[in-house]
């Protein structure tokens, strides 16, 4: 069987299991403890997305579904408005939250984000408790109604367990297609390197806000189903931090990352308390004891210690099957042509691409950049030399767009991008590598290569769950470019290994390759020779010529200076910040200020 | 609006920081030794209260006695801490750390009340009870004692960590761990100690704050959160940061639940972070660190 | 060899079947009880626990109900709503309780509330929010006065027994807390008292200078307190006697809870609080502190009795009433002057028991009896 066959068969029944389901459990009580642990699950899923994919932490996942059950209990026993509208804005309520949470903490990262988010749900649950006249204070909100097809009610545990299950199949479904799309990547990617993420096109800030909001919202619809189940009632000590450290411990038990993970890992930890009532007061460090046993001995959680089951690599093997089939047939379409394939744009042209004027950077009293003019012509490789801390790389950065120049004019084809944010920088045509390479480790080459295109692709994140005909085209195109840069850098065959299992020099390509699909005009390189042997190096030469006679202009940085005699059209040479020296191989060695600052006499007379 | 009401409330705000300190720094001590932030901080305050209160209800021996066998206990205590919630995590990512550590914090409340019962209790005070009236403020003499012993402290602090050799191995094992390492540096004690210190320093708060605030299970979470809030105030991984940013909330705290609003008192730790977070992220005393590119 | 196996196996199966199936607790019947076993609230569910295993003692010791014995199950509702409702479910779905003795703390109740008029199980509870027994529920019963009763009694004790005319108002802004303080203050304004200032405080607070200097500086009199933890409540009496005692004091039960008195020691010397009701007023209550005392060593925490109480009215509606839960509904309501400890009771067609609560003032560590204040039966 073939996994194509197998997907319509498992829907059916994954179906008929939801149907059968309450009967054959019977009872409030398992029932309603089910839909609490789907209720928690949902909220699960979002805090995977925000944390597993984005890898931002929030701990703030209990405030969000807090939010959305209030929204929705205000809405409907307050106002009367019908209970399937209460889910909408229980969604979108909660989404803005995420985006309110969002906006001011774009900066943070690691354990400061963790604390601002912290924060913030400590803040909403005081204003849920001291706001009475909003929010009926302490007392809390009874009566809250159930959800009513025509004039059904679906007032058991039994009934709206079709409701939650359904919409937890749902919300799975859509988040493990997000993973795999467009947007997913690029969430990954901030997760991976958000520094290479924004510098390959991806707009950082659009994406982060797009977590939190979407997570945020995934928490208010948990929170939605929570208010019209079980006690139709709620309070405001339900929304604590205390219930936000169970969603995370939740989330990573489960694993994080897998959406699958998070509904087991929620599942569970809402169950097993249940079952461990045998013990009585002890239950409650035997879960904490249970918690740090997972941390240290199944990092991964749940979903990570079942993927290392050889039987589940199968499993994913023959899932994967048909995905490996797309690639192998969008490779027989790939040719060596690549770089044709590669370009959109008008390469042809003659005279200056980039023109820099006075360009400085200083860090508080230090100056890095000082007073910096050059003009890189099209077509050219152009090489930037010179010693340590000489301000090759801030150059670099700054244009680039990872720095903002303290003076100084950058234009690209005559178009000022001074001080542009990396990913606009890149989808005007500059790409870059890094000198410490900056690869998506954990994720496949292949995707990778794919992450490289975001500039050039537009499926935003309706398209990326939905996934009409035009998302897939896109999707197999990108593909088929992929392919065709990693066969263009000698990569095939490589296209799901993990990107850090990579050796060292093939990482400097595939990161070469990365900056390539973004099409760009101007190639910057940040000494991709670092670390590479000769062998290697002959290798990255060949591709550097190449590249250059497409038409594709490239700054390169660099410390071999047989490579970048040998490379570079052009030459200039920064000492202390500033220009020393410019021109071509010949003219660079003979300059006596170059040979006393940088080359040394050796070089000189090579 | 009058001076002895708010001389009032900068007395009650300067004890509360003292606290807020005490804990602050048991986080940034440990932080800067092994980047990890510890979530657990507030039952380090938590477990040496009851393992006082409990020798005092058994047995009938002097109060510096109590104290030393507690300071004593916490020592052992930051080590094993170290030794089960740290070391196997010790090269991973910070995620699985912090949830370790807040699986140490709710495993350490229960065990207390399984090991203490779940009354709160009150521990008896070296300090005699009546309040002292100084020109019009009334001072609890425990606060008096509660700040001389954070300045104590301090003072220690910083003679045993720039005067003596360990204190300096110390420090070099916070700043770099390889380079320590190289220069013969037992990496792994100075871990070990690191811990015992904090936790004696949670050992210290415990005592000072059981007299005036009873000692329940609950006692430490809140106090955890709002010194990690002092800590990035101040400036994170900065120890003199660490201290006034703790005095700052604790003052800071009282005056804005009087002025502003006594139900929010809580929001204002959180909110004050959030305000440095945004606009101040190094904190006062920090310094900006930048990404390498 | 296979089919020797399988039949065991099948013989086995249906002999359990069959035994599941027997009508259970054959020889004993079977109440539940829903306390905060682990989590926040676990100090007042260990009090709560200690009352009711004195009563079902007693209770079994006796004879129990026409010779079958009482069996009290007690399911953890982990101090949270969610869990209150998963406790209760459990109880009735998988422990098969006849009847049970619920939660003291409002919301709690108010999350078991639908889930206990589905069922058509009796509760008896402790929780003090008045609107409890108004929500339409013939099933609950209360077996505390509720917060209107005492809040009236507060401030009636204020307007007849003192000469103030401005208090201030300090409390939890937890649902107790914000109800009781919400009752006084429409009270006090009712009878011409103004309130000079009301401020709150979040549970388990450490510092108060602040809400009290701030009742001081609008001139408050005296202070009326409705907190709802007592370390909470030990820590404000230490900190108001601290600040010199700026004006007089008068709090909600939890003021002479024995939690509280322990911690507070001295500073409660002379405080008057409302109190469900004294040790010692009554002779039921006196016999209780005796058996309570010979039973654990220790006195007995007055909050908790509710549930000795409860449980004693529960199981004396069940022997008139016998195992059906509708006569037992009726026979609890047909209790009229039942003497517990808590005070007489005399249960109203929704379901309230008491009616009067009582003043005191805190006399060496312990609560002393000032007046009973009765304002009469809803």
């Amino acid at each position: 069987m073939n996994p194509r066959t197998a997907k319509p068969l498992l829907a059916a029944a994954l179906a008929l299991g939801v149907v059968v389901f309450p009967w054959a459990v019977g009872g409030s009580y398992w029932l309603n403890l089910v839909n609490l642990a789907i209720s928690f699950s949902v909220a699960c899923l979002g805090l995977n997305i925000v944390l597993g994919y984005a890898g931002q932490l929030s701990l703030a996942q209990a405030s969000f579904w807090g939010v959305g059950a209030y929204t929705t209990t205000l809405l409907t026993v307050k106002l009367g408005v019908p209970v399937w509208l209460g889910m909408v804005a229980a969604f979108l309520v909660a989404a803005v939250f995420g985006i309110l949470l969002g906006i001011p903490t774009l900066k943070l990262s690691g354990h400061y984000l963790a604390m601002a988010t912290i924060g913030f749900g400590i803040i909403l649950q005081l204003i849920l408790i001291n706001a009475i006249w909003l929010t009926g204070g302490s007392d809390g909100i009874p009566k809250i109604p159930s959800p009513a097809i025509g004039s059904y009610e679906l007032k058991d545990p039994n009934t709206f367990f079709y409701v939650a299950a359904v919409s937890l199949i749902l919300l799975t479904w859509a988040s493990i297609r997000l993973k795999g799309s467009r947007v997913g990547r690029a969430f990954q990617a901030i997760q991976g390197n958000e520094m290479a993420a924004e510098t390959t096109g991806i707009d950082s800030t659009l994406y982060k806000i797009m977590a939190f909001a979407l997570s945020a919202g995934y928490g208010g619809f948990g929170g939605w189903l929570f208010a019209h189940s079980g006690s139709h009632y709620i309070s405001p000590d339900t929304f604590s931090f205390d219930q936000s450290v169970m969603f995370l411990a939740m989330a990573v038990a489960g694993g994080n990352g897998s959406a699958i993970g998070a509904i087991v890992g929620a599942t569970l930890l809402t169950l097993v308390p249940e079952i461990l009532r045998f013990l009585k007061d002890y239950y409650m460090m035997v879960y904490a004891a249970g918690i740090v046993m997972i941390m240290i001995f199944m990092p991964g959680g749940i979903a990570g210690l079942v993927r290392t089951l050889s039987i589940s690599q199968r499993l994913r093997a023959w899932w994967q099957s048909a995905a490996t089939q797309q690639v192998a047939s969008s490779a027989a379409a790939a040719d060596g042509a690549f770089l044709k394939a590669l370009t959109t744009r008008n390469l042809n042209g003659r005279g200056a691409l980039l023109r820099v004027k006075g360009l400085a950077k200083h860090f508080g009293g230090l100056k890095a950049v000082d007073g910096v003019d050059m003009e890189i012509r099209r077509g050219e490789i152009h090489a930037l030399i010179g010693p340590n801390g000489s301000g090759k790389t801030t150059i670099i950065n700054m244009l680039s767009g990872l720095y903002v120049p303290t003076a100084g004019d950058i234009e690209l084809g005559g178009t000022p991008i001074t001080g542009k944010r990396p990913h606009d920088i890149t989808a005007q045509g500059i790409a870059r590598t890094f000198q410490n390479i900056r690869l998506f480790g954990d994720l496949t080459v292949l995707e990778n290569v794919m992450i490289g295109q975001h500039s050039r692709t537009k499926a935003g994140l309706l398209s990326s769950v939905v996934q009409p005909m035009s998302q897939r085209a896109e999707e197999a195109a990108m593909r088929q470019k992929a392919l065709a840069a990693l066969e263009f850098v000698g990569l095939r065959g490589k296209e799901f290994a993990e990107a850090k299992s990579l050796p060292y020099g093939r990482q400097r390509v595939l990161e070469l390759a990365r900056a390539l699909v973004s099409d760009p005009q101007l190639l910057l390189l940040d000494e991709p020779a670092a670390g590479l042997n000769a062998a290697e190096t002959e290798e990255l030469l060949e591709l550097l010529f190449q590249i250059r006679d497409h038409g594709i202009t490239i700054l390169l940085v660099e410390h071999d200076m047989s490579l970048v005699m040998n490379v570079s059209d052009q030459i200039t040479v920064l000492n202390f910040g500033k220009k020393i020296a410019e021109g071509p191989a010949e003219a660079i060695q003979k300059d006596q200020e170059v040979i006393d600052a940088y080359l040394g006499t050796e070089v000189a007379n090579a | 609006m009058d001076l002895a009401t708010n001389l009032q409330m900068v007395t009650a705000g300067l004890a509360m920081g003292s606290i807020y300190a005490l804990v602050a720094l048991g986080f940034v001590l440990i932080f800067n030794a092994v980047n990890v932030v510890n979530f657990a901080q507030g039952e380090f305050v938590m477990v040496p209260a009851f393992v006082a209160v409990s020798i005092m209800e058994f047995f009938e021996i002097p109060f510096p006695w109590v104290y030393l066998v507690t300071i004593l206990f916490m020592g052992v205590f930051g080590i094993v801490f170290q030794r089960i919630a740290y070391y196997p995590l010790r090269h991973r990512t910070f995620l699985p750390v912090v949830i370790a550590t807040i699986g140490v914090s709710i495993f350490l409340k229960n065990a207390a009340q399984i090991v203490f019962g779940a009354e709160p209790k009150l521990m008896s005070r070296p300090t005699p009870p009546d309040v002292l009236n100084l020109a019009g403020v009334y001072v609890d003499p425990q606060y008096i004692v509660t700040i001389v012993a954070t300045l104590a402290l301090l003072a220690f602090q910083y003679f045993f960590f720039e005067k003596t050799s360990l204190g300096k191995k110390m420090q070099a094992t916070a700043q770099d761990k390889e380079m320590a390492r190289l220069l013969g540096i037992r990496v792994a004690k100075m871990i070990a100690i690191t811990f015992a210190y904090s936790s004696i320093l949670g050992a210290a708060a415990g005592i000072l704050v059981g007299p005036i605030f009873y000692v329940t299970k609950e006692m430490g979470g809140m106090l955890g959160l709002k010194a990690f809030c002092s800590t990035i105030v101040g400036g994170f991984g900065n120890v003199p940061g660490a201290i006034l940013g703790g005095i700052f909330l604790g003052v800071v705290e009282v005056f804005a639940a009087y002025y502003i609003s006594s139900a929010y008192r809580d929001a204002f730790a959180f909110i004050l972070l959030i305000l440095v977070l945004l606009f101040r992220p190094q904190g006062f005393f920090g310094e900006k660190i930048a990404e390498k590119a | 060899m296979i089919v020797r196996r399988l039949s065991g196996v099948v013989l086995i199966a249906i002999v359990a079947l069959v035994a599941s199936a027997l009508p259970s607790g054959a020889q004993e019947i079977r109440l539940a009880f829903t306390p905060p076993i682990t989590g926040a609230s676990a100090a007042e569910g260990a009090l709560q626990i200690k009352a009711l295993d004195l009563a079902l003692k007693q209770i079994n010791a006796a004879g129990g109900v026409n010779g079958k014995k009482i069996n009290l199950v007690k399911v953890d509702n982990q101090s949270t709503n969610p869990g209150a409702l998963a406790a209760l479910q459990k109880a009735v779905e998988q422990e098969k309780a006849l009847a049970l003795v619920g939660s003291v703390k409002s919301t709690q109740i108010l999350a078991m509330s639908d889930a206990v008029k589905n069922y058509g199980v009796p509760m008896m509870i402790g929780g003090t929010n008045a609107t409890l027994t108004k929500q339409g529920n013939p099933w609950l019963f209360r077996v505390r006065p509720d917060d209107s009763i005492a809040a009236a009694a507060m401030v009636k004790y204020i307007k007849e027994d003192t000469q103030f005319t401005k208090i201030g108002i300090l409390h939890d802004s937890d649902a107790f807390g914000t109800g009781g303080a919400d009752l006084v203050e429409q009270g006090a304004k009712a009878v011409g008292l103004t309130v000079a200032r009301r401020e709150k405080y979040t549970t388990k607070e450490k510092d108060f200078t602040a809400q009290l200097l701030s009742l001081k500086n609008a001139g408050a009199q005296i202070m009326v307190l409705y907190g709802t933890n007592p370390e909470d409540v030990a820590v404000i009496q230490r900190q108001y006697r601290q600040l010199g005692s700026p004006f007089k004091y008068i709090g909600s039960p939890s003021s002479q809870m024995k939690d509280a008195l322990n911690l507070s020691r001295e500073a409660a010397e002379g405080l008057i609080a409302v109190a469900d009701f004294v040790p010692g007023q009554s002779e039921v209550n006196r016999k209780y502190a005796d058996d309570y005392k010979k039973e654990y060593n220790e006195v007995y925490d007055t909050t908790s009795a509710w549930a000795y109480d409860g449980l004693n009215i529960l199981v004396g509606a069940i022997k008139k009433g016998g195992e059906d839960r509708a006569k037992i509904r009726e026979a609890i309501l047909a209790t009229q002057g039942y003497k517990g400890v808590l005070g007489t009771f005399s249960f109203t067609s929704n379901g309230d028991g008491l009616s009067e609560v009582s003043v005191v003032q805190i006399e060496k560590g312990a609560p002393k009896l000032l007046k009973i204040v009765n304002v009469g039966a809803k």
